[in-house]
């Protein structure tokens, strides 16, 4: 399972930094080990929706030391919260009736 | 991390750098990023090439950053340039005799439709810029010719990232400022015929000074084995001489043309050699790119430029040449940090 919407993905990167600040590599890594490596997203496609989120005003970034090397570091902002509560509220009422479509009774 | 994996990573950085439609600042923080995220990759215990497989192709991954502003309004201009320069790698003689027919067509019509002959002087003058822009076409065609590659945006790569300075001073944009900028000279009433042939005529002799000077040449090849920061001195030396020549002429709008080209020269040389002897490594490198001047030579440059463009407009022409070797040099510089960073 690979493709996900832009929104998923946004909802993906906000939940992945909402505890705390993390710089790209470790976002992917963290999203393979959520997932269980169910979710395998191109690479390349987390940086500039890192940088959309950022420009929206959703996560601030730094440079920051990481074991040693100069990492651009995203934290989550205010607004990042804000957004992530509507996007996982919207989610769910999509998952739901996703399930009710497709005949499964949501629990 | 192997010198081999830090070779491969470069290499790709490069080729993501060119396909990039970002201004200088955004394209630095994204190959920096994109460069921290593959040397975790590495470190984490993946093959090089698989890394970069995982990533994308360096177009595919531009794509999907997509342009910003000054990335939209570059590429227009790149774009542009590039067809220029591609076609004028291709068939030298045939767009310098186009460019030669269209620029020569224009000024006979701006003097008809004035009702004024052409001035004995500025017949001379247009020769000269005929000469020099056929030189400086043919200079640009052999240093292409001179990196062979698959595709013309490699070729140009190659030739930029081996001899920047080079391709800087043959890019026909430039030269057509200049040309343009000594059109204008040259039917001015108000300018001498004599400093006006010698602008043409010191034009022309660079062009072709430049000719001698690219790889294809013995005295050429000798020459660009220097280092970097010397090679430049070289290739801008009879610019220079120039510069000094024409400001003994003691003309306000030339000395102030002049003191701006070896400013920018001065600069530049600075620039380089500073660069070369801070960027070896690791943090040093860091601090190096914290005071990255070229923004600080960029508004040194504009702020030279400014008392010309109050005191004579015609210093627009000056400023496209600088603006333009400026814009090559940038992306020269991005292209030169990303193979320091691998080193």
């Amino acid at each position: 399972m690979g493709d996900v919407s832009r929104g998923e993905l946004e909802l993906l990167l906000l939940a992945c930094v909402r505890d705390e600040p993390a710089h790209g590599y470790s976002i992917i890594e963290e999203l393979k080990r959520r997932s269980r490596g169910e979710l395998e997203l191109a690479e390349s496609t987390i940086y500039p929706a890192l940088h959309r989120l950022e420009t929206d005003g959703a996560l601030t970034s730094d440079w920051g030391e990481v074991g040693g090397r100069r990492r651009r570091v995203y934290r989550i902002t205010r607004r990042g919260k804000t957004l992530l509560g509507e996007r996982e509220t919207a989610w769910e009422r999509m998952n739901t009736a996703v399930r009710r479509v497709i005949g499964e009774q949501p629990a | 991390m192997t010198p081999d994996a830090q070779e491969q990573i470069t290499a790709y950085l490069a080729e993501l750098s060119a396909h990039l439609e970002a201004g200088l600042a955004r394209r630095q923080r994204i190959l920096d990023e994109v460069r921290g995220h593959l040397e975790d990759a590495v470190d984490a215990g993946t093959p090089v090439a698989e890394a970069l497989a995982a990533f994308g192709p360096p177009e595919e991954v531009a794509a999907r950053f997509g342009p910003d502003m000054v990335g939209r309004v570059d590429g227009l201009f790149h774009r542009a340039y590039t067809r220029l320069d591609r076609s004028l790698a291709d068939h030298p003689i045939g767009t310098a005799c186009a460019m030669g027919a269209a620029g020569g067509g224009a000024l006979l019509l701006r003097h008809l439709a004035s009702g004024e002959g052409l001035p004995a002087a500025a017949q001379q003058a247009y020769a000269l810029v005929g000469v020099a822009l056929l030189g400086a076409f043919l200079a640009r065609a052999w240093l292409v010719r001179c990196h062979p590659a698959d595709s013309h945006r490699a070729r140009v790569g190659a030739l930029a990232s081996a001899h920047p300075y080079l391709a800087a001073l043959t890019s026909p944009l430039a030269w057509m400022g200049a040309a343009l900028s000594i059109a204008m000279v040259s039917v001015d009433s108000r300018l001498p015929t004599s400093v006006a042939l010698f602008m043409a005529g010191a034009t022309a002799a660079f062009s072709w000074i430049s000719i001698a000077l690219s790889p294809g040449t013995r005295v050429g090849r000798w020459l660009l084995s220097f280092p970097t920061s010397r090679q430049m001195t070289v290739a801008f030396g009879p610019l220079a001489l120039v510069g000094l020549a024409a400001m003994g002429d003691e003309v306000v709008w030339l000395a102030s043309t002049a003191a701006l080209l070896l400013l920018r020269h001065v600069a530049l040389t600075a620039a380089a050699t500073v660069f070369e002897r801070g960027s070896p490594a690791g943090d040093r490198r860091a601090r190096f790119e914290a005071r990255h001047p070229a923004l600080a030579w960029t508004s040194l440059a504009l702020a030279a430029f400014a008392p010309i463009a109050v005191e004579d407009p015609r210093g627009v022409g000056a400023a496209l040449v600088v603006l333009a070797g400026f814009r090559l040099q940038s992306r020269s510089d991005a292209r030169r940090r990303i193979e320091a960073g691998g080193r």
